[in-house]
């Protein structure tokens, strides 16, 4: 995890002297990672490969033009901007709906990108369950699993990206892991 | 399914992975992107640059300098820094300055201060040696310069009158400080005796007290020890008095001869030596406290200088400058070895 920590902070420190083989080293580190935390959110292969490339685009401006970074870690700089850049992803999908006089396209809002990831993974049964319920648990407790347990990340690492004290992280992927418990264990009874 | 189980399941999650021919072509894509807007701040590079230059600049001057200038300690710092150093500079400058250049009257400055600062009696004169050793190098100089001979002959005529005086003032000095010495050395051998005087009486005391103790009772011992006490004192001290006359009478004897015998072989060499070798005796003379001695060859020296100068200017320019750099080192190797005792 130092080691790792430390590649990072070389990372970040060329890329903030305009570094572009070091871009290129961030890229193929973090790009597995973004991704599956882009897709995670919006659930489409197409939506969150352009996504993905444009945190990076937008990762590399942001060092280039900001003098003081907020965050200690290139990675905590990718997934905020990755947070971010989905957010404006759905706002903006949401005004194009709002502008567009035939309404059918209407699964903006949450993404249902079951079909994709079912496509990626040779899903057993439980795993389908499972996945099912992670759906349906609310965005925040489904964001803190997936950085959690997904992307194996530390509390500290997501309580930075979110803003939030590390015992508020704790308590939150907790309390998620419990409602993904109950809504599977739920489902099971039945 | 319990909580492991879950977490198992999750873990089938990172499976999920960005397809690999996309990877590989939006890496391309990002790049070119990349170098495509670095390329275009490049073209207003010397805007951005020199802006960016400045601003690096003026945040650090302005952190770093300005706004701790209102700070008294680094105000009154600077100052000081820029008085002492510009002294020490200018200073440095006129080390080969030479009478009628701008910055010779630096140099006598400089030598007034360091003179000022300077309390022993004996580094003041070893300072007037010193000073005395830059005048010959001057004249040396001035000698060497393209100059026309009147105003040369002006110069130096100027020169050896100032290291005759300097010549005087380590004399002065020089007197002094022999007699100072020659007066604190009587009162020491004076001091000695007295010391050991007291200590005799003292280890005479206990010794009687002892034995007293020892063998009679307290009153008696202390009559008797009384007794022999003022016989003791009586003794010693007409014993310690002739032998301080002795060798008060000796060590005037001695200093006698020696000061005789010295004088005597610095007038004889005097005849032969040229100023600046006798500057530098002079300045071993001081170092071995020899100030009889120091004294004649003072005398000496001057004479010798004004021969010196009389047939330099016969003998030619070259000449008289090569015997002036040589000795001029040798008075400053003797300074440095003064300085290490």
């Amino acid at each position: 995890m130092s080691l790792f920590n430390i590649k990072d902070q070389s990372l970040l420190s060329r890329l903030k002297n305009d570094n572009k083989e070091a871009f290129i080293e961030a890229y193929d580190l973090y790009v597995d990672q973004i991704y599956r935390f882009v897709f995670f959110k919006v659930g489409s292969k197409e939506e969150a490969e352009d996504i993905t490339s444009a945190v990076f685009l937008k990762t590399w401006n942001h060092i280039q033009e900001t003098d003081k970074l907020v965050e200690k870690t290139l990675k905590a700089l990718l997934y905020r901007i990755a947070r971010n850049t989905i957010i404006d992803h759905y706002r903006k999908k949401k005004e194009l709906s709002d502008i567009s006089i035939d309404a059918e396209d209407s699964d903006f809002d949450l993404p249902d990108g079951s079909q994709d990831i079912e496509a990626k993974i040779q899903l057993d049964s439980e795993i389908e369950i499972v996945h099912a319920k992670l759906l349906e648990l609310k965005d925040e407790y489904r964001e803190i699993i997936m950085m959690r347990y997904i992307n194996e990340m530390s509390i500290e690492e997501v309580a930075t990206i979110l803003e939030k004290s590390k015992g508020n992280i704790r308590v939150l992927t907790h309390r998620a892991l419990k409602a993904l418990n109950e809504l599977v264990g739920v489902d099971e009874k039945k | 399914m319990n909580e492991k189980d879950i977490l198992k399941k999750l873990n089938s999650y990172k499976a999920i992975k960005a397809d690999k021919t996309w990877k590989k072509e939006n890496r391309q894509v990002l790049f070119n992107q990349i170098m495509n807007s670095s390329s275009g701040n490049e073209a207003d590079f010397s805007f951005a640059k020199i802006a960016n230059a400045f601003k690096i600049y003026s945040d650090t001057f302005y952190n770093g300098i300005v706004k701790r200038m209102g700070q008294p300690v680094l105000l009154t710092s600077m100052i000081v820094l820029v008085v002492l150093g510009g002294g020490v500079m200018s200073i440095d400058a006129s080390r080969d300055a030479t009478p009628g250049d701008s910055l010779y009257i630096a140099k006598k400055i400089s030598e007034k201060t360091k003179f000022a600062l300077t309390f022993s009696e004996k580094k003041k004169a070893q300072l007037n040696v010193s000073f005395a050793e830059n005048r010959a190098k001057e004249i040396a100089q001035v000698m060497a310069d393209e100059k026309p001979e009147t105003e040369k002959q002006e110069i130096v005529e100027r020169l050896t009158g100032d290291f005759k005086k300097e010549i005087s003032n380590v004399k002065n000095r020089i007197e002094k400080i022999a007699k100072e010495v020659k007066e604190t050395e009587e009162n020491v051998e004076v001091i000695e005796t007295e010391e050991s005087l007291e200590e005799n009486i003292f280890t005479a005391n206990l010794g009687k007290g002892d034995e007293g103790l020892s063998i009679e009772s307290e009153v008696e011992v202390v009559e008797l020890a009384e007794e022999d006490l003022a016989e003791e004192l009586a003794q010693e001290e007409e014993t310690e008095v002739e032998l301080e006359d002795e060798e008060l009478v000796e060590l005037a004897e001695e200093t006698d001869t020696e000061g005789a015998s010295s004088s005597d072989a610095v007038e004889e060499e005097a005849v032969e030596t040229n100023s600046q070798e006798m500057l530098s005796e002079v300045r071993e003379l001081i170092e071995s406290d020899d100030f009889d001695a120091t004294l004649e060859k003072l005398d000496a020296v001057s004479v010798s200088l004004d021969k010196e100068i009389e047939s330099g200017e016969v003998k030619g320019v070259e000449e008289s400058l090569e015997d002036e750099t040589i000795s001029s080192e040798v008075v400053e190797e003797a300074a440095t070895s003064t300085e290490e005792n």
